[in-house]
């Protein structure tokens, strides 16, 4: 589809103002970029149909995100303490659709995570549904597909 | 510490008959209520840990419900041995090495599917869903030599299901299948009265400690306070009342011996809270049964181990349940859980960083209830507070007797009994 340029301006500044936050360790506000029926999504498999049926590395709702958030920013999560230091790559933004409602982007990232001493590689397509709200955009569907998701998969208890 | 070469674990039997690892006499290794720091750091004892227990005994393999039609196969490893497991024509299970005939290429490496043959991508050569060799191109080479009806994939020695759950044994000795489970059988029939099956996805859960601290865990509620406070604080929150963890009245934690263990959670409404299932149960030497989870354990050397997590699926119950507790499967266990990752980090990270300090006394105790325990005469079963530590006790009884049997080595004069 042709996007109007300021669109995907704006789209791509959201999306770098996320991976900010995320690096930043600001889980409260980027928590608060979520709708009240918001979504965070780490599937297992390549299944596109919600709520999904088969199992998943994280299906969180709205609230189940908050709990998510709570127990990192906490202290309370022993993977967690001291918090992952995060770096994303935000790159390839494609608005795919915009039906004046939702905005449907995909992109792709990759994120170096460092924990214990130990660096991971997590390269992941990612898919986010966008409403426009009163200070911008908010996120109803964040969807991270892992490149490695068929692999045997270690402990990933940071956001993503 | 001795160096051995791969694949040889000589048994040597010392004058007066000690059974060993390397030259460490198994006793020095596990004591009653003690264990040694050894049995998860040496890649000796890890070696004859395949070779005395995984090459030995009933290991699982699969659940029936993963193979349900003809021609559905799994492959998996049993120690290190990779195997084909499959639903035959007749609808038997049968358990092949994963090894063509020909020149030894893995005939199979799919993790799951359903198939009519098994093609060798090497030279090609087919094998049925039975393991017979179907054909092999070009055979006039062979000078009508080659027979074909001795050249099916090897078959492992023994195969034997328990309401479906499905376990192979590459030995033809030895106890049956049922003798094996002993009291572990009542724990597997509560899970097998609730019609059961694994879906196809599975978490794939790999960390860098031993096999073993994932059975201890499992069979552990003493952590269950300390490591998992959180998780139970929310979900007091939750429920909007007062949980005790750490034991409410006639919660128990049992040796069941063969080294089988289990936490008993049938007194009172919490555990049907929790999950599906109101035990955990540890069944030796691979098999985890807990929650709402099939769990298995895969050795992979001394200091890495990794774990498939399964998640049952009640086919009694509909959908909508289901879902609830796949979600609730998810919100614990699995490398993004609220529950799970933090046993990983503690009760297998830290440990085995903690093993790194063997210059003191290498000692870990495993003697809660020891003495306390109470012993049914007619099972000889030991019951004991739900804390104490009578899996891990069963457990390492039987790693011992297990570790002690004379392995076939050049030592052994040609027709010495091997135990």
């Amino acid at each position: 589809m042709t996007v109007a340029p300021d669109l995907l301006r704006d789209v791509e500044a959201f999306l770098f103002h996320e991976a900010a936050l995320l690096d930043a360790g600001d889980l409260e506000t980027w928590l608060a970029l979520f709708t009240e029926s918001g979504r965070y999504w780490l599937p297992l498999t390549r299944e596109d149909f919600e709520p999904p049926t088969k199992l998943s590395i994280v299906y969180d709702d709205r609230a189940h995100l908050a709990e998510r958030v709570q127990r990192i920013v906490s202290g309370d999560s022993f993977t967690q303490t001291p918090p992952s230091r995060l770096c994303h790559l935000v790159s390839n933004i494609v608005v795919a659709e915009d039906d004046g409602r939702v905005v449907d982007v995909a992109s792709m990232q990759l994120v170096v995570e460092l924990r214990g001493g130990q660096q991971a590689l997590r390269a992941a397509h990612c898919r986010h549904h966008l409403v426009r709200g009163d200070d911008g955009f908010m996120i109803d569907l964040k969807k991270v597909v892992l490149l490695d998701l068929d692999e045997p998969m270690g402990t990933l208890t940071c956001i993503i | 510490m001795s160096n051995e070469r791969a694949g040889i674990t000589p048994l040597h039997i010392h004058r007066r008959g000690v059974p060993t690892v390397g030259s460490t006499p198994v006793d020095d290794l596990v004591q009653e209520g003690r264990v040694s720091g050894q049995v998860y750091r040496r890649d000796d004892v890890f070696e004859a840990e395949l070779e005395r227990i995984f090459h030995r005994t009933w290991v699982y393999v699969a659940h029936e419900s993963e193979i349900p039609d003809v021609g559905d196969f799994k492959t998996t490893t049993i120690g290190r041995q990779p195997v084909i497991v499959v639903r035959a024509p007749d609808e038997s299970v049968g358990i092949f090495f994963n090894r063509c005939r020909h020149r030894a290429a893995s005939v199979c490496e799919e993790r799951s599917g359903n198939t009519r043959f098994f093609r060798c991508p090497y030279h090609g050569w087919t094998y049925r869903t039975d393991g017979r060799l179907a054909g092999v191109p070009y055979p006039e080479s062979y000078g009508g030599l080659l027979d074909k009806s001795v050249l099916g994939l090897a078959p492992v020695a023994r195969v034997g299901t328990y309401r479906g759950f499905v376990f192979a044994n590459l030995v033809a000795d030895g106890p049956t299948l049922l003798e094996h489970l002993g009291n572990a059988v009542p724990y597997l029939d509560l899970v097998a009265d609730k019609d059961v099956a694994l879906p196809e996805e599975c978490y794939r859960y790999p960390y860098d400690a031993n096999w073993k601290l994932q059975l201890e865990n499992s069979g552990d509620n003493y952590h269950a306070s300390v490591i998992h406070k959180v998780f139970f604080d929310l979900l007091e929150e939750r429920m909007g009342q007062k949980i005790d963890i750490s034991g409410p009245p006639g919660w128990r934690a049992l040796d069941l011996g063969n080294g089988h263990g289990a936490l008993d959670f049938r007194v009172g409404d919490l555990a049907s809270e929790l999950s599906a299932l109101p035990f955990n149960l540890v069944v030796f030497p691979n098999l985890v049964v807990l929650g709402n989870q099939v769990r298995v354990v895969v050795p992979v050397s001394a200091q890495r181990t990794l774990v498939e997590m399964h998640p049952l699926h009640f086919t009694g119950a509909d959908d909508a349940a289901n879902l609830v507790r796949l979600r609730q499967f998810e919100d614990f266990y699995g490398p993004a859980g609220f529950g799970g990752p933090d046993d990983v980090a503690v009760a297998m990270e830290r440990v085995a960083r903690g093993l790194a300090a063997d210059g003191g006394d290498d000692w870990l105790h495993t003697s809660r209830g020891l003495t306390t325990a109470t012993t049914d005469e007619a099972t000889g079963v030991r019951t004991g507070h739900v804390t104490d530590e009578l899996p891990l006790q069963s457990l390492y009884r039987a790693w011992r007797e297990a570790m002690s049997v004379e392995a076939r080595t050049e030592a052994t004069p040609a027709g010495a009994p091997c135990l």
